[in-house]
């Protein structure tokens, strides 16, 4: 599963800043962007992803009494949640969005964070379209997946 | 300003049908504003149609682009080759936008991708009320610039009706009896005696009954020129 991870650079790890730049977390392939600001993102960032098919996004944000652009991690949230609405919308419910509000820049938080989003979307499944293409039964969709081994981290 | 929301995507979708190039059109001015059909609603139109066209194994083609205006034909017409390029147009400007791009490009199918609503304000983030209802004889003067057609639910040029609760309108807890805004306002301008004058019936002969209206300035117009 390809997971994006749009993230304040306020929230992201020492080890994580450039150049290097994790490429796998849990088993998962994870795109980081950093951003200067939670703020930066657009509703159309977070679905501009989906056209290519990856699986969700997670949004690493300050806590909103904590964000020093004072009203981003606020906005990012309110974004998150329109960009959901539109996924809804689409037959792909259950949140592929996920925000993490927080004032901490550990690894671990964020290695949960794929975790709960990767477990998340492997029982929701590919949209209701899709499976209905593909003649898939919702039995089908719940049988559990192949999950890789969580906590690892591949550059 | 002109409010709009977005139409539901299945019903965009349905509009689609066979066409294999769609050009969104946003509009920068009041559907902007409305958060509706400018150039940020118009990129995630084009997102969610792109991934339902994923979904659906379709090879369509979405272009977007923002004009300043759709009611006006000098901007539409910067937009003249992707309108051509394109099997139809889904239009996010409102009802009159789509209709001047449906004039300007006479053999193009040119679809609304937003319901237009009322005309009205943004009252604070996120929320849009309805303040005029373009009957085309203003007496805001008479009631304290609080429209009894717009905001009172039975549009009642003489009222209060007797149906409100402390200051709730009889038809839903949520709206705020026009009236009770009218009085409360003359009450803060000193003029409470205005509601001794009795609004005589609306000429409607403004309103849209007589059939689409016109607006004629003659000192605007050069009838040489035409």
């Amino acid at each position: 599963m390809e997971l994006y991870i749009f993230a304040c650079q306020h929230r992201v790890p020492d080890e994580w800043r450039p150049p290097f730049s994790p490429e796998e977390i849990s088993g998962h392939r994870v795109r980081l962007i950093q951003l200067p600001c939670s703020a930066k993102l657009s509703t159309v960032q977070l679905l501009r992803p989906f056209e290519k098919g990856i699986g969700g996004i997670i949004v690493l944000a300050c806590s909103e009494s904590g964000c020093r652009s004072l009203e981003g991690s606020r906005r990012a949230r309110l974004r998150v949640l329109e960009a959901n609405n539109v996924l809804d919308e689409l037959g792909m419910s259950g949140a592929r969005v996920l925000i993490k509000q927080a004032d901490e820049r550990d690894k671990m938080p964020i290695i949960e964070a794929v975790n709960e989003l990767s477990d998340r979307i492997e029982k929701l499944g590919p949209s209701e379209e899709v499976r209905r293409e593909k003649g898939e039964g919702s039995e089908q969709m719940e049988k559990p997946g192949l999950n890789p081994a969580k906590g690892s981290i591949k550059k | 300003m002109i409010i709009a929301e977005r139409k539901p995507l299945e019903e965009i979708l349905s509009m689609i049908g066979q066409a294999r190039s769609v050009l969104i059109a946003g509009c920068a001015t009041c559907v902007a504003d409305c958060m509706a059909g400018g150039e940020r609603e118009v990129g995630i139109l084009a997102s969610a149609l792109r991934i339902a066209q994923r979904q659906r194994n379709g090879d369509v083609e979405f272009v977007e682009a923002t004009v300043e205006r759709q009611c006006e034909r000098e901007f539409i017409d910067r937009i003249r080759e992707l309108v051509e390029k394109a099997d139809i147009v889904i239009s996010t400007a409102c009802g009159i936008g789509v209709q001047a791009m449906a004039e300007r490009y006479g053999t193009k199918p040119i679809y609304p991708g937003v319901n237009t609503r009322f005309l009205g304000l943004r009252e604070e983030e996120g929320l849009w009320t309805e303040r005029c209802g373009a009957c085309g004889d203003c007496t805001l003067h008479l009631t304290g610039g609080v429209c009894p057609v717009a905001r009172c639910s039975k549009s009642l040029l003489n009222g209060p009706c007797g149906g409100s609760t402390k200051g709730k309108c009889e038809v839903s807890d949520e709206i705020d009896c026009g009236w009770q805004l009218i009085v409360d306002r003359l009450k803060a301008l000193g003029q409470l005696d205005l509601l001794e004058v009795n609004i005589p019936p609306k000429n409607w002969a403004s309103g849209r009954h007589g059939g689409p209206r016109k607006v004629i300035k003659k000192e605007l117009r050069d009838e040489k020129r035409k």
